[in-house]
């Protein structure tokens, strides 16, 4: 039984994990989610593809939300231009796929510099407002400039071809989705053990102190506005594969709002944090309507013209108890059930 | 210049309403440090119970208005006490979270008892056309613009006068230092809520009688943030004439640019303002000490 | 703990699918399932849910007699909130559980997300809620529709006010709203001003979701306009009619077939504006719907009934035709033998609602013609100006 955590060697400093238990973990959840597609149908799949974009999203939203402290409300305005990016380079600039996702991490990272300069002097809310009122330009923009974007017509991309991946295919783009999905995890595992990640937290937890300390504020804010904002469009690209079809009605506050709500209920400023969130957020709405498919059907259609409804109280129930029992949100859940297993049969 | 005079009318009759929801953004920011995102729907709430009680009990007009603000009241108290209240104490950001919760909750809940349907919210005081100059406004409209001045006055001389407002800028300042000099802190933060609800309660009633009372009204709520932030978080009655900058500037650049810019100036304009005054127009300016 | 376990594995056996074998899908031995995706929450709930009833109602009607050849019709309907990323995720949900064919298909941009899609599973298809042209031109081998185009809407109510009711000096307008299915009628707009060549002012756009016209209507007035199209969805007809009369404008109104819904009606009769719309159907509440109202009235509870409009006459037609097509296959029913005999030629009654209606491998599309209606909404009444007429 470890009683706490003592590290011993270098080497176990820059580990990402010494722990054999949570390799193991690791690895199984990997291989369920790799054995995942040859189970599930085509439509859980879906969802989990979904679920896969947001946790890239999410551990953007992290870095800059839960690891710096910039608060974002815009979200959506990364993301739409990420994933108009990528449909525009494919569609109108024949760009190969293999260029065209990378391109909208880019294109995001560059705009997050253009909303990052001038707010660096902005705190808490006015900074998330301000993202907030970017991402609003950002889609008037989209609808505006028919010439470049398509405007109210959308986007369709044809071409998915990704490296001899047929992204068109259901399964082969959930795998394309996880695999991006691991490598931003362990993108933003590593970013956070190194020194940029503690400067992070260090502006986080008290920017004029970590100024004091030799922290350029400046520097490492855009670096981290860049970071997550690449993340973000990436995530953009991932749903343009996915849609086959974009527009920018998704990309409304409402989406940058459910950002948000990932990494809280997920667990601010940390990577599992942003996946657990994702798995809840999108699938809570599918699991109230399991719940509800299991009422008797004289109950049901009794209800039928209010089952939309039913599902909105049930996850908006669902988020506030939740919070209720573990204000930490379901990192804090989940790190309860470790201590009860590693504790066990000890533990209360 | 009537043309000019008309546009700036029709800025400050949606205006008020953008400020009227901002003040109670405001006030429950101010002495909680929640930005409450479920604030539209709690207008949306009070301003369903109110359309019900004025056309279903076919409550008279002033009977209605004392009516809708002590419902507005219990809504926002029993609100607080069933769902923010236990989170006292924990993380702000769960707190936030809450309501974010909060606002499916009641979106879903309100359309479940009212139904999708827009319907008319009807009163006396409505359809008369009133002509000042060369400005015309409906009645309705030129009330929206007296209640959101007679609403800042009176917040301005609570939190400046009473013995309770001033209870609540102290546990604004300083909360443990309040509860040390006897004010009950939980109380304030009920009240809060009190206030914002009928606040916001009333800017809803005003927008329906102006528009409908429909299920996508919580949407105002979110049209208020950047009035609320332009003015200051932190000052309800700047965030209050916020409102009244964006409204009035939202009109005047789709009278004379359009391109849909109404709803996206505002947005421009918030930006430039906290460029030099990265506290809002008229918020504190935080002081940091090392 | 242990339970817990059990739990996790019970969760992961669940999510192995449990599809019925069978030669087509979303047919088994009993049933036949008929899907919808449509916007049953959202500011376009009004409309969608209404739809979603119409379907419901044409298949309550074909199971009261027994069903499709000894199958019962089953309707199942997806929410996309008008959002067109979930009208993709919920035409997958059905797929899933077994779809046959297809009638309600989102709005304007959610049909034109959904559409390659159906293609590449040759899904049998009806697109009746919002008719865009681009799902039968080119045309797509399993995708039909019913309707005229907004486009052919605005523009028969141009020639008519053209025509019939010019006022001095005209001048055209159109507000409208900044996503597809305002382009939609500004192209309608578009036609009559090439085809009269009068004066026009500039558009005017509008953001989804907005409420307050003041700034618009002013514009509108200052620059002269006397026949407007006011291009609102749902409330926002109302609310330009109400700023419009503050100003006591003289306005010919050209608006599309929501303004026809009652609680539309009702937010606009405070202006005191008659307006005009147009329809490929006939109204509610005429004699070609009496059949229509029949059915519901057996088919739906009270509440459900609330529900029902206008939009449900289109779902329902559709409903019918989709069932009809399935009729005619006999017992073994498979996508391409409804495809077949949607395009035979034989005609599809509709009940009164349209002529009964016919479709051709060249010909996807069915019940273009327009009528123009004269919409009083004090009086509540929906009256036809015109014949049906090809545009």
């Amino acid at each position: 039984m470890r009683t706490r955590h003592f590290v011993e060697t270098y080497q176990k400093h820059v580990a990402l994990s010494d722990s054999p238990a949570t390799w193991s973990w690791v690895a199984i959840f990997i291989i369920a989610l790799l054995a995942f597609p040859f189970l599930a149908s085509t439509y859980l799949l879906a969802m989990v593809t979904s679920v896969g974009i947001m946790v890239v999203g999410a551990i953007g939203l992290n870095i800059l939300t839960g690891s710096t402290g910039l608060i974002s409300l815009g979200q959506a305005g990364f993301l739409a231009s990420g994933c108009y990016t990528t449909g525009l380079l494919i569609t109108d600039y024949g760009w190969p796929p293999e260029l065209a996702l990378p391109a909208a991490g880019v294109v995001s990272a560059l705009l997050s510099l253009l909303v990052g300069i001038p707010s660096l002097r902005l705190k808490g809310l006015y900074l998330a407002i301000t993202t907030m009122a970017f991402s609003f330009i950002v889609t008037h923009f989209l609808l505006y400039a028919e010439s470049i974007t398509h405007g109210p017509y959308g986007v369709r991309i044809e071409d998915l071809n990704f490296l001899g991946l047929d992204l068109a295919d259901q399964v082969q783009l959930y795998l394309f989705v996880l695999a991006v999905a691991i490598l931003t995890a362990l993108a933003a595992l590593n970013i956070l053990r190194t020194r940029v990640g503690r400067a992070f937290n260090a502006i986080r937890d008290h920017d004029i102190a970590a100024r004091v300390m030799g922290i350029s504020l400046t520097r490492y804010k855009l670096f981290a506005f860049a970071i997550s904002s690449f993340m973000v469009g990436i995530a953009g690209g991932l749903m343009a594969f996915q849609f086959r079809f974009i527009n920018v009605d998704i990309f409304n506050v409402l989406l940058s709002i459910e950002a948000l709500a990932v990494i809280i209920v997920g667990g601010l400023g940390s990577v599992a944090g942003a996946i657990l969130g994702s798995f809840f957020i999108i699938l809570l709405p599918e699991a109230t309507r399991e719940v509800l498919d299991f009422l008797p059907d004289s109950i049901s259609s009794a209800l039928s013209i209010y089952i939309y409804e039913i599902r909105g109280l049930m996850t908006g129930l669902t988020i506030i108890i939740m919070l209720r029992i573990k204000p930490q949100g379901l990192v804090g859940l989940w790190r309860d059930v470790k201590r009860y297993w590693t504790h066990w049969p000890l533990s209360k | 210049m009537d043309l000019f005079l008309n546009f700036v009318a029709s800025g400050l009759v949606i205006g008020s309403i953008y400020g009227i929801i901002a003040v109670a953004f405001a006030i429950v920011f101010k002495t909680t440090g929640v930005l409450n995102f479920a604030q539209g729907e709690v207008m949306m709430l009070v301003t369903y119970t109110s359309w019900s009680l004025g056309t279903e009990l076919s409550l008279p007009f002033y009977a209605l208005i004392p009516v809708s603000i002590i419902g507005a009241a219990l809504i926002g108290i029993v609100i607080e006490r069933i769902f923010i209240r236990p989170m006292i104490g924990q993380p702000v950001f769960s707190i936030v979270m809450v309501t974010i919760g909060l606002a499916v909750f009641l979106r879903s809940m309100i359309v479940m008892i009212w139904g999708p349907d827009a319907a008319p919210f009807d009163a006396a005081i409505k359809d008369e056309i009133i002509e000042i100059g060369p400005v015309v406004l409906f009645s309705e409209q030129l009330y929206a613009i007296l209640l959101f001045f007679v609403i800042s006055g009176v917040v301005f001389l609570f939190f400046r006068f009473s013995r309770v407002g001033i209870a609540m800028r102290a546990t604004a300042m300083d909360e443990t230092a309040a509860l040390l000099m006897g004010v009950d802190v939980r109380k304030i933060s009920s009240l809060a809520w009190a206030i914002s609800a009928v606040v916001s309660g009333l800017g809803g009633i005003a927008f329906a009688l102006m528009f409908s009372r429909a299920p996508d009204l919580w949407f105002e709520g979110l049209r208020s943030f950047p009035a609320t932030i332009l003015g200051g978080l932190d000052s309800p009655l700047g965030s209050g004439f916020g409102g009244l900058i964006i409204g009035v500037i939202g009109a005047l650049s789709e009278g004379y640019i359009g391109q849909g810019l109404k709803e996206i100036s505002g947005f421009f304009v918030i930006i430039i303002v906290l460029m030099i005054r990265p506290y809002g127009l008229f918020g504190d300016k935080e002081l940091e000490r090392v | 703990m242990r339970s817990l376990r059990y739990g996790a594995l019970c969760a992961l056996t669940m999510l192995i699918p449990l599809s019925p074998v069978s030669a087509e899908e979303g047919v088994t031995k009993t049933e036949i399932v008929i899907g919808n995706v449509l916007p049953m929450t959202s500011s376009a709930a009004l409309v969608g849910r209404a739809a979603h009833f119409g379907t419901v109602i044409a298949a309550a009607e074909a199971n009261a007699n027994g069903g499709v050849n000894g199958r019962k019709i089953i309707i199942k309907t997806e929410d996309d909130g008008y959002v067109p990323a979930r009208t993709v995720q919920g035409l997958r949900k059905l797929m899933d559980e077994g779809l046959f064919g297809l009638i309600g298909t989102g709005a304007g941009a959610g049909t034109a997300a959904i559409l390659p899609i159906l293609e590449e599973e040759k899904i049998p298809t009806i697109v009746s809620f919002s008719p865009v042209k681009a799902s039968i031109d080119p045309i797509k081998p399993t995708i039909f529709m019913i309707g005229a185009s907004y486009q052919d809407l605005i523009f028969a109510q141009m020639k008519y006010i053209h025509d019939n009711d010019v006022p001095e000096n005209p001048k055209y307008g159109i507000i409208r709203q900044d996503d597809d299915f305002g382009n939609q009628l500004e192209e309608g707009f578009n036609r009559a001003i090439e085809a009269y060549k009068p004066e026009a002012a500039d558009p005017i756009r509008y953001k989804r979701g907005q409420k307050d016209f003041g700034a618009e209507i002013l514009r509108t007035r200052s620059n002269g306009v006397n026949i407007l199209v006011a291009g609102g969805v749902t409330t926002e007809i109302p609310a330009m009619l109400k700023e419009a009369s503050k100003f006591k404008m003289d306005l010919r109104i050209a608006t599309v077939p929501t303004s026809t819904l009652p609680p539309i009606m009702k937010l606009s009769a405070p202006s005191g504006y008659h307006y005009y719309s147009g329809d490929y159907i006939s109204p509610m509440g005429s004699d070609g719907t009496a059949h229509f109202a029949e059915v519901a009235k057996a088919s739906l509870t009270e509440e459900e009934l609330g529900a029902v409009n206008r939009y449900s006459l289109t779902g329902y037609v559709a409903g019918k035709i989709m069932i009809e097509a399935i009729r005619r296959c006999g017992d073994e029913p498979t996508r391409a033998c409804v495809v077949d005999k949607m395009t035979s030629g034989e005609p599809f009654d509709t009940t009164g609602i349209t002529l009964p209606l016919t479709f051709a491998p060249d010909r996807h599309i069915s019940a273009t013609a327009v009528r123009v209606l004269e919409v009083d909404p004090t009086a509540g009444t929906v009256t036809p100006v015109t014949e049906f007429e090809q545009f």
